[in-house]
């Protein structure tokens, strides 16, 4: 549905001002035709809004068009939502520069390059000599201009930038109901399609509950889908529930790598698992912003379509978080903790001494491909500078690729992820134009960089356990023991040598392994200590920095799901909630996780990347009784 | 074992303290059992060698097959003390590992010098200095003997090995390679090796390579289907006995067939069609089916007039109805994605 506002702004203060201000708000991500434009929602709670982005890898994209009709003929003045995304790092004019165009005709100057956060960069004025007219967006660089949206204003008066205000202006122009529409009622709402998000879904689904499955893109699995290409790692079917795993081995791709053709990782086949389940309900391109509690319970869900911004409300007895962000948790005012732990607060040894921010980073990967001719790339310097002896001589890069350790990754995730692109281009450009040995990549043409960057840590949401180190290295077995993860403690940090050249700005990671024996997760890390009716599943469970180590791989995670999905099953059926599955049916939570939930006989094609840990530490893993006492 | 044992002399040595003859064991078809050659080794620690005698031998194929040390004459480590069982394993666990971390090291990389209080210096410390292993090597070596392992696996894959390695190259020629064939599963591997560099064989081998795609021996049936080209595969009469092979394959190499069929420009009915009924014969997983898809919708931007193709239709309308939901749910899509029916 294409969707743009029209309102006659101040009508009801006098008619004077009415003639002057009929305006029209364009969102960029409604655009019927987007050309090579990508939408991207990734930072929407922060600057307002998806936006669409030029994300061309050097090379210009094709135009995003649509067809609008103004309010009236006239001259009108023109903003355009944007700002210049190499600003952290330069201070010159930025380099994803991009044109706006009405019926063809270049409006004003050239837009995407100034202005060092979101604003409304005037664009010039146009005269509207009809109604119905042709906007396009047309590239100039392919190095990831953006829009926000478009204003068209009889004031010449640009629209409020601050967030709030912000948004109320949108909802207002744009005819958004107050209220969003109601979805339905479900058993379950699982908020992010990431893989623990989609096999607690098919998991609850199988056990017959009316499950909601919210995803805030096109595309299932998140970090494993096309769009981030990271291979699932860890082990499925490990004791003492090795039925564990059976969706991840159903929806799993049958090939692994990192960075590898989009084919790698069988988006289809993740797509299709769901939409075979009778009783999910798939959302895609919806991303949640919002929730209603009463007490200390969710009520309802409401999530906006990243092109549309239709607006929707889920309602549920029971609510998943699986946005990896713990979003719906934060909403809703879950206990929750994020960066490094001190020693002296769990006791852990692999912990620092003083608590601090830092987290893993985020990984932008990309690769080359060869061609037959040699092919050019521009120039890219925007204050970040590489010569032959801090550049990367590589024609791909993986996980190490990673930024943000030092930043917030989620109030500055899109500084994090801009970093990302930022470097590849800054290094591809380097190799590609001044390297003394530029000859070996000149038919190397830059092929893929992901924007949708992979994320490895941010909030972990606290439930009634915190799982911690010495659980995993001392093999402390409780009641609840669930998941099993399989993982080492996997620890990243800035590289050493990439600080030598690139002090406070590295971008590329090693990993510290710390090697486990498979441990079985307490059930009490997979729902929230202060929501009462909030699972949690996927990298956003209650652990510490330390043992998010181990269980963050998406083998593991994708067992999380299964095992939230059965657990909601049994608070369902007893009209309970996640910690009453605890106190009073964990038997029934174990026979479920012995029987597992998987339902085609596929072979197990999920033998890669297992991880380099140790071996089972014990025959048979003695599970102590729950005394309640 | 029995059989003839043949003396090769390997001149030029540059190992001038070991015996330069190299002793092989034929059996009685002219295969190679193993090669031998006695060695008097120097391995030194922190300026004090010691001398080492040992016989090495590789297989019929040139690959490391073991160590043979006097009763009396063990392998020592750094602290004079002799290897135990343990050791012995693990250092030829590195023997074998054809591509180890020792491969591109110097003897000076393989310590760190480490300060030692006096009263802690033991014999072999000089001036307050001892040679620690490096710590990023201590996985890949037996404890306390990086030197004898260092000396040895460059002594296992150095001049000797490559000398084999001639001999065996010299012998190639389609009745050795037939002789290697019907050996054992390392001399086929050999062999599959050989006719990876020696196109022109392939012809006269094709029918047992294809039988080993189907192997139960995971190295055999991979190293087979490495053989199988895109060129290969571009005759379309060949495609439908490949894909075939899926019948009687292990579950990975059944993927490793559709993958292979994947990267074929023009993929025949025939063949898609047999891809559809090992599917709905259960030879193929619904794990598998969606890259069955991809071949087809490949094959489509070629090739229009496949969506023509009776057979095919007919599978498919079956698959849209097949009882289990996934299978009638990615077909759907297909067929929507593709405005494949009318």
């Amino acid at each position: 549905m294409r969707k743009y506002g029209l309102v006659l702004l101040f009508a009801i203060v006098a008619n004077m001002v009415i003639a002057q201000s009929a305006s029209l708000l364009v969102e960029a991500e409604n655009f019927s035709k987007k050309g090579g434009w990508v939408v991207d929602q990734q930072f929407m709670d922060l600057m307002g809004s998806p936006y669409l982005m030029a994300h061309g890898m050097g090379v210009p994209v094709a135009d995003a068009e649509m067809s609008v009709e103004f309010p009236a003929t006239g001259k009108y003045d023109v903003y355009v939502r944007t700002f210049n995304w190499t600003s952290p790092w330069y201070e010159g004019e930025g380099p994803g520069k991009f044109q706006l165009r009405l019926n063809g005709e270049k409006v004003g100057s050239v837009l995407g390059c100034t202005g060092n956060e979101w604003y409304w960069q005037k664009a010039g004025k146009v005269d509207i000599k009809k109604k119905e007219n042709v906007i396009t967006l047309h590239d100039l660089t392919g190095f990831n201009g953006r829009v926000d949206a478009i204003y068209f204003t009889r004031d010449n008066i640009p629209p409020p930038n601050e967030s709030e205000t912000l948004a109320q202006f949108r909802k207002q122009l744009l005819n958004i109901p107050g209220e969003p529409q109601k979805a339905g009622e479900f058993d379950l709402v699982v908020v992010g399609g990431g893989v623990a998000g989609t096999t607690a879904a098919i998991s609850a689904a199988r056990l017959g509950l009316k499950v909601a499955l919210i995803q805030d893109r096109p595309v299932l699995g998140g970090n494993n889908s096309s769009e981030v290409r990271v291979h699932l790692g860890g082990r499925i079917k490990v004791e003492p529930y090795p039925a564990l795993g059976d969706v991840v081995k159903e929806i799993g791709p049958s090939r692994g790598g990192n960075a590898q053709p989009a084919d790698y990782y069988e988006d289809e086949k993740k797509m299709q698992m769901v939409l075979a389940e009778e009783n999910i309900s798939l959302f895609t391109n919806y991303r949640a912003f919002a929730v209603k509690t009463e007490g200390s319970s969710i009520t309802e869900v409401q999530a906006r379509h990243i092109e549309t911004s239709e607006e929707l409300s889920f309602t549920a007895p029971l609510f998943a978080d699986c946005t990896g962000d713990g979003t719906i948790g934060f909403l809703a005012g879950a206990d929750y903790a994020m960066g490094r732990e001190s020693r002296d607060e769990f006791g852990e040894p692999t912990a620092p001494e003083t608590p601090d921010k830092m987290t893993m980073g985020s990984s932008v990967q990309w690769y080359s491909a060869e061609e037959k001719q040699p092919v050019g790339f521009p120039v890219f310097q925007y204050g970040v500078e590489f010569n032959d002896e801090s550049a990367k001589q590589v024609t791909m890069g993986e996980w190490t690729w990673e930024t943000g350790m030092n930043y917030d990754q989620i109030n500055e995730f899109e500084r994090i992820r801009d970093y990302g692109l930022m470097v590849v281009y800054s290094n591809w450009s380097w190799l590609k134009n001044f390297s003394t040995e530029k000859e070996k990549y000149a038919n190397k043409r830059l092929d893929w960089v992901a924007y949708i960057a992979g994320k490895r840590e941010s909030r972990r949401l606290l439930g009634d356990h915190i799982l911690k180190e010495q659980d995993l290295t001392d093999f402390v077995i409780y009641p609840d023991a669930s998941a099993p993860t399989t993982w080492t403690i996997d620890l990243h940090y800035p590289d050493p040598k990439n600080t030598e050249h690139f002090p406070d700005k590295e971008f590329l990671s090693i990993a510290v392994h710390k090697p486990i024996h498979p441990y079985p997760i307490p059930y009490r890390c997979l729902y929230s200590r202060n929501i009462d009716n909030l699972f949690m599943a996927g990298r956003n469970i209650s652990v510490t920095h330390v043992a998010l180590g181990t269980v963050r791989v998406m083998r593991t995670t994708g067992i999380m799901g299964e095992v939230v999905g059965m657990a909601a099953s049994i608070a369902a059926r007893n009209n309970t909630n996640p910690r009453s599955v605890y106190n009073s049916h964990l038997d029934e939570l174990k026979k479920l996780m012995k029987t597992g939930v998987g339902k085609y006989e596929i072979e197990d094609m999920q033998n890669y990347n297992l991880g380099g840990s140790l071996g089972p530490k014990v025959d048979t893993i003695d599970i102590p009784p729950y005394d309640k006492d | 074992m029995e059989g003839v044992t043949v003396t090769h002399l390997l001149e030029n040595s540059k190992d001038s303290l070991s015996d330069n003859k190299v002793i092989e064991l034929q059996d009685q078809n002219g295969l190679t059992v193993w090669f031998g050659r006695y060695f008097f080794k120097d391995i030194c620690t922190t300026g004090i060698c010691r001398m080492v005698r040992l016989w090495i031998f590789w297989d019929g194929t040139g690959h490391y097959l073991g160590i043979q040390l006097d009763e009396n004459d063990p392998l020592t480590k750094s602290d004079h003390t002799p290897f135990g069982l343990q050791d012995y394993t693990r250092l030829d666990e590195i023997m074998a590992d054809t591509v180890s971390i020792l491969k591109d090291l110097r003897y000076e990389d393989l310590t760190v010098e480490q300060k030692v209080d006096k009263e802690e210096k033991g014999i072999f410390e000089v001036d307050g200095y001892s040679s620690a292993t490096a710590p990023s090597l201590k996985e890949y070596v037996v404890d306390d003997a990086v030197f004898t392992c260092y000396t040895l696996w460059h002594t296992v894959y150095g001049e000797t090995k490559t000398y084999i390695d001639g001999l065996l190259q010299d012998r190639i020629n389609p009745t050795y390679i037939a002789r290697l064939i019907n050996g054992n599963s390392r001399q086929q591997l050999f062999a599959l090796e050989n006719i990876r560099y020696r196109n022109e064989y392939f012809p006269e081998f094709e029918s047992r390579i294809l039988d080993f795609i189907t192997s139960e021996d995971k190295n055999i049936a991979e190293k087979s289907l490495s053989l199988i080209t895109s060129e290969y595969l571009s005759d379309p009469k060949k495609q439908p006995g490949f894909v075939g092979l899926i019948k009687n394959a292990r579950p990975a190499i059944k993927y490793e067939i559709i993958y292979k069929m994947q990267s074929v420009d023009d993929v025949s009915p025939d063949a898609i069609v047999l891809l559809l009924d090992l599917f709905y014969t259960g030879d193929i997983s619904q794990g598998a089916l969606n890259h069955i898809f991809r071949i087809v919708e490949k094959q489509m931007a070629t090739d229009k007039s496949i969506k023509e193709n009776k057979p095919i239709e007919e599978r498919l309308e079956k698959l849209v109805s097949h009882p289990d939901p996934y299978t009638s749910r990615l077909t759907k899509n297909f067929i929507e994605n593709t405005s494949w029916l009318r």
